[in-house]
């Protein structure tokens, strides 16, 4: 039964008896972890699911790279179905406090065989799902490091922040990649805020266990020339919250921790808005901003 | 009209605003933001019909303001109101 540390995260994965055991995918392993003591939640792999008949409060479709989706919210549970390389569902009903979550999913179940877009959407999910009340947020961006702080780059798909994450690499001395495209972010007891790497991280493929504080948010779009402004909060809020799972987004209670979450989050940390081209000096002007190493007019 | 009380009011960062969500697509979503009159006009107004003189009736009585001026206020609040999508006519 492999369990895994993410954000410091406990979590792990059960099979019956009948299932055949599986390698650990390769983004999974450096989130291996021997710590003992109770996990957060546990996922059954090849569990048998039952249909359920009743009407869903609510019904969300949306697209996966290569597949679909369709979310059931029920008063007790959250139902996802996952389609790619075959179908498969995932149940994720809501616990108490402090009992351990068991989510059950039929994707390693006899004849299913899942790619690993699904398997990966599927525990994004079931893990997205179980942090939220542990202020705990997947936030799609890709993030930089530097001396020991991060930048995290948001904005819609095909925006540039992989683009201009790979140009702070190429144009900024001693900057590394953290995550490329699903980091966690924790509020911590103290109110601090820390961005974690996590398994998830699209193309740019960095599955790294390390973490930092943050030094800004970066919301970017594209434009003719280069200009960076720092965001009022609620401004800062709307710059953050499209960057959630919009499957979260759907329903009171997990957009209620959402919300509580991101508040915390904006307060601890100054967003910044930046219009760009794909140059250095892109690249430049977010650096010296948010490193406070030139006036910010 | 009436107030789309379904929205519910939150706290962020210590302002009140109405988070209203698209429908399909994420790209939808509105942050509506309430200074403290408006939300307390939301608060007196949840569940009940109201017009401009309603509202202008509530502020007179709370605020020290003239009835024409009030009636202004109102009819701007009700404006914003439905450029937000917040009522149901």
């Amino acid at each position: 039964m492999p369990r895994f540390s993410v954000a410091d995260h406990i979590f792990e994965l059960a099979m019956g008896a009948m299932c055949r055991p599986v390698p650990v995918p390769r983004n999974f392993r450096p989130f291996l972890t021997a710590e003992q003591g109770e996990p957060l939640f546990r996922v059954v792999l090849d569990s048998e699911i039952e249909a359920r008949t009743d009407e869903p409060l609510k019904v969300f479709y949306y697209d996966l790279q290569v597949g679909d989706c369709t979310l059931r919210i029920y008063p007790d549970e959250y139902r996802l179905t996952i389609r790619s390389a075959g179908e498969a569902e995932l149940v994720c009903p809501f616990v108490e406090e402090g009992e351990v979550a068991t989510y059950r999913t039929n994707l390693l179940a006899e004849g299913h065989k899942p790619n690993s877009v699904m398997f990966d959407h599927a525990l994004c999910f079931a893990y997205s799902f179980a942090t939220l009340p542990h202020k705990t947020l997947l936030i799609h961006s890709s993030v930089i490091m530097k001396e020991g702080r991060a930048v995290m780059c948001l904005g819609e798909s095909g925006t540039g922040k992989s683009t201009h994450t790979r140009l702070w690499l190429e144009n900024i001395e001693g900057t590394e990649r953290l995550n490329d495209d699903g980091p966690v972010v924790r509020v911590l007891e103290d109110g601090s805020v820390r961005v974690y790497g996590s398994p998830w991280s699209g193309k740019g493929a960095v599955y790294r266990n390390e973490s930092c504080p943050i030094a800004g948010y970066l919301r970017l779009s594209q434009a003719p020339e280069n200009r960076i402004s720092r965001l009022a909060r609620i401004a800062s809020f709307g710059a953050l919250l499209p960057s959630t799972l919009p499957t979260l987004q759907k329903e009171e209670r997990t957009l209620d921790q959402i919300c509580s979450t991101l508040s915390e989050m904006i307060v601890a940390v100054p967003t910044y808005a930046l219009a760009c081209l794909p140059d250095a000096a892109a690249a430049e002007l977010s650096y010296t901003t948010i490193f406070g190493l030139r006036s910010n007019e | 009209m009436k107030l789309k009380t379904n929205y519910k009011v939150r706290k962020i960062a210590g302002e009140s605003v109405i988070v209203r969500m698209g429908t399909q697509s994420v790209n939808m979503t509105s942050i509506i933001s309430l200074n403290p009159t408006s939300e307390w006009l939301w608060e007196q107004l949840a569940d009940e019909e109201f017009d401009a003189e309603k509202v202008a009736d509530l502020l007179t009585a709370e605020y020290e303001v003239s009835h024409d001026v009030a009636l202004l206020d109102a009819a701007k609040w009700i404006d914003m109101l439905r450029k937000a999508e917040l009522v149901v006519e």
